[in-house]
């Protein structure tokens, strides 16, 4: 009964989730899918497959949604703007070669927006304060989780790897957060994918010390 | 023990990244370099600062009363090296590369393991934070490294019980470093203390833990003079005060943890153009991965001292900051650097344990190339190509212009600009003694009483001042400024000749300068009183 009403605090308590179905009701659902099957993974004593494949397979249709969402395009597209910074960029090398490397090949500018999407995906402040103090232009941002919820969910990030037996959440982790940073979906969706990773460890910490 | 190789390599290595274009990366010479440098100029040739106070406790410059060791210390190397840029900045790189020696000694008392000593030594010297601010003239770097030397005396002194009285020796006289140190050295001192109380209160322990707090007392002495005094405070402006309890808790909170954010540390650099590099972070992108392991393998072992000491510093050393408006202000969180380099420094010792030497070797010898390519990139590439603006260059470029002519009277512009005196007097060469006069005895007099700035200045052929376009076209001189500050409808209007124009490395220009035209201005409109002349 605790776990149930710690599961339901965190999972729907919070502004972000609500947002996520009010632009899509399914969507919305697997992330609570997703949540329940990760924090169950957290909590098992022994490795337990299907609940691995419940997570994975959660996760990979939220990725879909996402991968629905976003333009390839956005990735190698240069703005006005940005082709004539390139071009300024470029005068500023001793090398033109190594300039053209590091200024206009397609797959260093497509690694410089993942790069980009991959510190917002990492930021805690993305997630816990609406991206105070460095709020993106031309965003609406807002708060996907109470502030209060920080300490918790480094608890239980904490929590987890000490028992060195999440290796699977783990490796789940490491693949929604490079699809997240690749496939960026604008906001209030955002980072969907990561959503089901900080319910899951804010709840196995509230859950540890909570009687 | 370290290697007489190793150290010479990385002296060597040190010596080049920290060294080579000194004078010319950063380009120009920003207001707080020249600030430093000419005051440091005066107190050599006139034991006076520019106002004409002797030896100052802090330094005036705008209002800002700067801490002081820094200036004295330039005093010296501007005797060595001359009053060039070189000179103003070379402290500073020293300051960094002794940083760079004290990481790789913390690394290796901690892991006992050379080879990512080594490298880790190598990521310190090529760390954007450390080498930002130990290539520039003013007190950031020399305050970080007087700090961190006393924290690694601190840790030392578990062993070398001697080391206590040098810790708390060096924590004091960091206070007058930097304007940071001022309240994070006292206040982490203070912490430590009462987490180690046992080990400092201990039989062989005590006598050097009261000595430490005497002479760190003695040392304090000027300041206490000085708190009582406007000047102590005089930067309370920038704290984040006035605001509703709940308001300022949520505000102080999200500037605190952006401090500790993987995106602010390795992914973004400080939002602020002229304290940051174009395209990188604060540390190296791929350091996120380390970071990580390190601070989960300290948060693990927090019982231990090493542990207590880094998160203890950790935690402590953004508040100041995090008082503050700045999102992310790297020169006030400039401690932070050291716990979380060594944390980082961890994280690598603990991945190369866990690979296999060569495969780790390997790793790491790519991982430094990479870093080198990126850092190549912002720092000596797009760095002084996009942010001269920033860096005052077009002052510095001014000032050889003002030199050629020192018949003509300059009025520059300081309406929207940033101040320029300072480095118009380094660069000219302005004598201290005719400057001194030029600043009067009402400050002099009151100099601790912080009596507001006057942002205008006139010295030799030299006046910083707004335009009055009143006035100022019916006289004979140059008017400099920026495309906003005199726009082409003013030159066509008052009959202005374009003199010079100062441009960035990208064609952008920065600078303008107008000679006016008093004579047809009289003619044809014959208002003011300099026309009768």
């Amino acid at each position: 009964m605790k776990k149930v009403l710690i599961f339901l605090l965190i999972c729907f308590g919070n502004a972000w989730i609500w947002k996520i179905f009010e632009k899509n009701f399914l969507l919305g659902v697997l992330c609570i899918v997703a949540s329940l099957s990760l924090f169950s993974l957290l909590i098992s004593n022994k490795p337990r497959k299907n609940l691995l494949i419940i997570s994975s397979l959660s996760l990979v249709v939220i990725a879909s949604f996402q991968i629905k969402w976003f333009d390839p395009n956005s990735f190698v597209d240069t703005t006005p703007l940005e082709k004539d910074l390139m071009e300024k960029r470029m005068r500023l090398y001793p090398n033109p070669r190594i300039a053209h490397w590091l200024e206009q090949r397609q797959e260093l500018i497509a690694f410089y927006r993942f790069r980009n999407n991959l510190g917002e995906a990492l930021d805690f402040n993305y997630y816990f304060f609406a991206n105070h103090p460095r709020e993106r232009v031309g965003v609406t941002e807002h708060e996907k989780f109470s502030p209060v919820l920080f300490p918790l969910l480094l608890v239980g990030l904490y929590l987890s790897i000490k028992t060195g037996k999440h290796l699977g959440f783990y490796l789940l982790f490491i693949f929604i957060l490079f699809t997240s940073a690749a496939t960026y979906t604008n906001e209030p969706v955002g980072f969907a994918l990561v959503f089901p990773f900080i319910v899951s460890l804010s709840i196995l910490a509230l859950n540890k010390y909570v009687k | 023990m370290l290697s007489k190789l190793s150290i010479l390599i990385l002296l060597v290595f040190c010596i080049f990244l920290f060294f080579w274009k000194l004078d010319s990366v950063p380009p120009g010479f920003y207001i707080d370099e020249s600030m430093h440098s000419y005051n440091a100029l005066s107190i050599l040739e006139t034991g006076k600062d520019e106002y004409g106070k002797s030896y100052p406790v802090l330094f005036r410059f705008y209002g800002s009363y700067n801490e002081p060791l820094y200036i004295y210390l330039t005093s010296v190397s501007i005797y060595l090296f001359g009053d060039n840029i070189f000179g103003a900045r070379f402290i500073s790189a020293l300051a960094g590369i002794s940083s760079v020696f004290l990481f790789y000694f913390f690394i290796y008392v901690i892991t006992k393991n050379k080879i990512t000593s080594f490298f880790f030594a190598l990521f310190a010297a090529t760390n954007p934070w450390l080498l930002f601010y130990s290539r520039i003239g003013y007190e950031v770097a020399t305050g970080f490294f007087l700090f961190f030397l006393g924290v690694f005396c601190f840790y030392l002194s578990f062993n070398k019980p001697k080391l206590i009285f040098l810790a708390y020796i060096i924590f004091s006289l960091s206070t007058y470093a930097a304007y940071t140190e001022r309240f994070v050295s006292p206040l982490l001192a203070i912490v430590l203390t009462l987490i180690f109380k046992k080990h400092l209160s201990g039989k062989f322990n005590r006598k050097y833990f009261l000595l430490g707090i005497a002479g760190a007392a003695i040392i304090q002495l000027p300041h206490l003079v000085m708190l009582f005094t406007p000047a102590f405070f005089q930067k309370g402006d920038l704290f984040s005060a006035g605001l509703p309890l709940l308001v300022f808790i949520r505000e102080f909170f999200s500037q605190y943890i952006n401090y500790f954010s993987p995106e602010a540390l390795f992914f973004k650099p400080d939002p602020d153009m002229q304290r940051s590099l174009p395209e990188i972070s604060v540390f190296h992108l791929w350091m996120v991965v380390p970071y990580f392991i390190g601070w989960y393998f300290v948060f693990k072992n927090r019982s231990s001292k090493l542990s207590k000491i880094l998160i203890t510093s950790a935690l402590i050393t953004p508040i100041p900051a995090a008082l503050t408006h700045d999102p992310f202000a790297t020169h006030r969180a400039m401690p932070l650097l050291g716990p979380q380099l060594l944390i980082i420094g961890i994280g690598i010792n603990k991945t190369f344990e866990f690979l296999k030497p060569k495969f780790g070797w390997l790793i790491l010898l790519l991982l430094f190339f990479l870093s080198g390519l990126f850092l190549w990139r912002s720092y000596f590439v797009l760095f002084p190509g996009e942010r001269s603006y920033y860096w005052g260059e077009q002052y510095v470029e001014l000032s050889k212009i003002i030199i050629q002519k020192p018949e003509t009277h300059f009025v520059i512009d300081q309406g929207r600009l940033k101040t320029a005196y300072a480095t118009i007097a380094y660069f000219t060469k302005i004598d201290p003694v005719i400057f001194q006069k030029s600043t009067g005895d009402t400050i002099k007099n009151n100099y601790y009483s912080a009596l507001p700035y006057n942002h205008n200045y006139y010295f030799a052929n030299v006046e910083l001042r707004p335009l009055n376009w009143e006035s100022d076209i019916y006289k004979d001189q140059i008017l400099v400024g920026d495309t906003l500050s005199i726009s082409q409808g003013q030159v066509e209007e008052h009959f202005l000749k374009k003199e010079f124009e100062i441009q960035d490395p990208l064609g952008e220009t920065l600078l303008q300068g107008f000679r006016t035209n008093p004579k047809l201005k009289c003619k044809i409109q014959y208002t003011n009183t300099d026309c009768e002349n």
